[in-house]
């Protein structure tokens, strides 16, 4: 066995005669997924078989989705039946987690054998993922209430990787993710954490991702987009913190592009004594309540790191950046994609290289790299043909008469000139393409001629 | 409810760590509403599922409650004049058969943790230890500012005055100064939120120096709870589980089992109980 992937949908086993609606996830026929593709309740028996883009199951119709290996309906209930030693079973597991809303707080438990080839990986197949910014369609955990450091998804097992999903937290001491005690190798990628109802006068901070320094070593947190823990009144909250309670080191903690906006603390380094193989790179933390950057130990190895406040580690140039609606899409609503005008995070990055050249969007960087977890790319156009209307050939381009109505077809007698117009409407950004433009002609009684372009 | 609960053993080599972070059989992996339709994988032979149709809130068991440190205080002693106090620290959390005592290399970090705090007299008993907390080394600690002992050292203060009376301590805070207009308005920030953030109040700001008042009572109590909050562990990765009668039972009866509230309640072993 070289991997193995099971399914975390929100229903589990397909279920006779059940009223299901769009974008429910059920296991039938030998472990294969489907996706409600229209609301229904299902046969009486049997349910979808087979790997149509659309099967009818009575009234609700299903797209298939892949075949797994083992079908659950929380990821700590996939973390907890799969836990064996992958190494021996030659086992790279990847859970994937479907579109729905998962409130069960999940662990890996320490119950797994990995290595660099053999681990976890918690992601979502690509039509599951969000686009960069929060959607309540797609994969996503949320964590309301909980006690003292109450954590939603905690890693005991090395070499974790989490990707791809959405995290939401309201609870008044805890974190998102915390990395265990001698968890090592781990990556955190492509998330979007967000705290929501997170009050400043909450007894404890809320953290995003919370790594313990000294014990987690060489864990990378990267194109991840965190925004809105707030909580200060006592400690403050982080959105990712290389942690130390007790004052001890640090190797190979690193933050890079990722974007964090409106945390009390955005990216920190914390009562850490030594720091050996960190890293800062190309983060753009905003709108922090006390520092955008924080280390409270020795200084990390920095650069391209932009901050709203002065504490960015490389240099004033850097620093007092708070023109956040010249930056982004959307930020007031959370939409940290780069504008097209932007002149600050765009094309101001270093080249960190793979793996970390896949942006929020799962888009390849090319080119120079952008600062923070968005890449931005010109967006594309959808061009539809709407029409064609003959003119003659009886003025200048803007001045010919028209032969006929639009959409109409022409008699013409032999060696006449015309003119042709057609309409192309495009959505998106028609500046972003380039086209030519080209016919044949097909003589009467006889075959298309080739291509020829059009000036 | 509906309770997926786990029907086999992970171990680690480590017996510390195969108890904080080991799932064992019986355990419970999710709690779901009646009906919940569950996964293809979620049963035999990995899983049970025992559905207890009395209970409707999904924490109203703590089925899936982590046993954690609980830490306290007790005041031994009280030196108003000097601003002192003598405290016990120790775990109320330990069990039934004290497995889990304030003892050995878990003292020891709460120990190294009350140093950061300027602790000291630390002496280890039974099930935690004392030491001797004092206002003036407080506020001249690494822990108190949240930085390191090189950034402290850069730090001076001057204890202007102390009443043993009020218990209220006047102190002036030197910082290094910076240049940047920018940068010492977060310095200005930050130095403001750990005072307030201990117990104190902010009299005077004249950069780089900040004078402020403190009550030894106010940074003991922020004290207290730092030194809870960052020390207190899981001891074990669940504090109850299904006992084997009931999981062999719900094996036998195919991999799901009904039962009242009282059975479920009768079925939990309390680990801590134990």
């Amino acid at each position: 066995m070289a991997a193995k992937t099971v399914a975390v949908t929100n229903h589990g086993a397909w279920s006779a005669s059940h009223a299901y609606v769009l974008a429910d996830t059920v296991t039938n026929d030998t472990l294969k997924v489907y996706k409600c593709i229209t609301a229904g309740t299902s046969a009486g028996s049997g349910g979808p078989t087979g790997t149509g883009a659309d099967i009818t199951d009575g009234g609700a119709h299903w797209e298939y989705k892949e075949t797994v290996g083992a079908g659950y309906t929380t990821l700590n209930a996939a973390l907890s039946g799969e836990s064996a030693n992958l190494v021996t079973g030659t086992c790279l597991l990847t859970i994937n987690k479907y579109s729905f809303e998962d409130t069960t707080d999940a662990n890996t438990g320490a119950g797994y054998t990995v290595n660099s080839s053999y681990y976890i990986k918690i992601t979502s197949p690509t039509s599951e993922r969000h686009a960069g910014i929060w959607n309540t369609g797609k994969s996503r955990h949320k964590k309301t209430g909980g006690g003292t450091w109450a954590v939603m998804i905690s890693v005991q097992a090395a070499y974790t990787v989490v990707e791809w999903q959405q995290f939401e937290i309201n609870t008044p001491d805890g974190s998102v993710i915390a990395v265990g005690i001698a968890v090592t190798y781990c990556k955190f990628c492509n998330n979007i954490v967000r705290g929501v109802g997170l009050t400043t006068d909450m007894t404890f901070e809320v953290d995003a991702i919370v790594v313990y320094a000294g014990y987690a070593q060489n864990t990378v947190i990267y194109r991840n987009i965190i925004y809105d823990f707030t909580t200060y009144s006592s400690n403050p909250s982080f959105g990712a913190i290389a942690s130390s309670s007790y004052g001890t080191d640090a190797t190979g903690i690193c933050f890079l592009n990722n974007t964090v906006f409106n945390c009390a603390v955005g990216l920190s380094y914390h009562s850490t004594l030594t720091v050996t193989g960190c890293i800062e790179k190309n983060n753009y933390c905003g709108g922090a309540q006390y520092q955008d950057f924080y280390t409270s130990g020795p200084a990390v190895t920095t650069a391209k790191n932009i901050s709203s406040d002065a504490t960015s580690p490389d240099g004033a140039s850097y620093r007092g950046k708070t023109a956040y609606s010249s930056y982004f899409l959307d930020y007031a609503n959370r939409d940290f994609h780069l504008k097209s005008t932007d002149t600050v995070l765009k094309d101001a990055g270093d080249n960190l290289g793979s793996p970390y050249d896949i942006d929020i969007d799962g888009v390849a960087v090319t080119g120079t790299w952008d600062i923070g977890a968005d890449e931005y790319v010109a967006a594309g156009a959808i061009i539809e043909q709407e029409g064609f209307r003959f003119r003659n050939d009886d003025g200048s381009e803007s001045a010919a008469t028209w032969k006929a109505n639009q959409d109409t077809n022409i008699t013409l007698a032999a060696d006449t000139a015309f003119r042709l117009r057609f309409l192309l409407k495009a959505t998106g950004n028609p500046d972003s393409i380039d086209a030519q433009a080209e016919a044949r002609v097909k003589p009467s009684g006889g075959a298309f001629g080739a291509w020829e372009k059009i000036n | 409810m509906e309770f997926l609960i786990r029907n086999f053993d992970s171990t680690h080599a480590d017996p510390d760590v195969d108890r904080i972070g080991c799932r064992k059989r019986g355990m419970c992996d999710a709690e779901m509403p009646d009906g919940h339709i569950w996964g293809s994988s979620e049963g035999l032979p990995k899983f049970v599922i025992i559905k207890c149709p009395e209970i409707s809130e999904r924490p109203e068991l703590e089925l899936r409650k982590i046993w954690r440190d609980n830490f306290d205080y007790e005041i031994v002693a009280t030196r108003p004049a000097q601003g002192e106090f003598d405290v016990r620290v120790f775990e109320t959390a330990q069990g039934l058969s004290s497995q889990n005592l304030m003892i050995g290399a878990k003292l020891t970090k709460v120990r190294d943790y009350l140093l950061q705090w300027g602790c000291s007299n630390f002496a280890a008993e039974s099930n935690g230890g004392s030491f001797t907390f004092a206002l003036w080394n407080a506020v001249r600690s690494p822990r108190f500012w949240e930085v390191s002992a090189s950034v402290l050292s850069s730090m001076s203060f001057t204890l202007n005055s102390y009443s043993g009376a009020t218990g209220i301590g006047n102190i002036t805070v030197t910082v290094p100064e910076e240049t940047e207009s920018e940068k010492i308005a977060q310095q200005i920030k930050w130095v403001n939120h750990k005072i307030t953030q201990n117990g104190g109040t902010v009299m005077e700001t004249a950069y780089p120096a900040f004078t402020f008042t403190i009550n030894r009572a106010d940074v003991l109590t922020k004290f207290r709870a730092d030194v809870k909050h960052r020390t207190e562990r899981t001891y074990m990765y669940q504090q109850h589980r299904i006992n084997s009668t009931v999981m062999d039972q719900a094996e036998d009866a195919g991999g799901v089992l009904e039962l009242t509230k009282a059975e479920l309640i009768a079925a939990m072993r309390n680990m801590a109980a134990e």
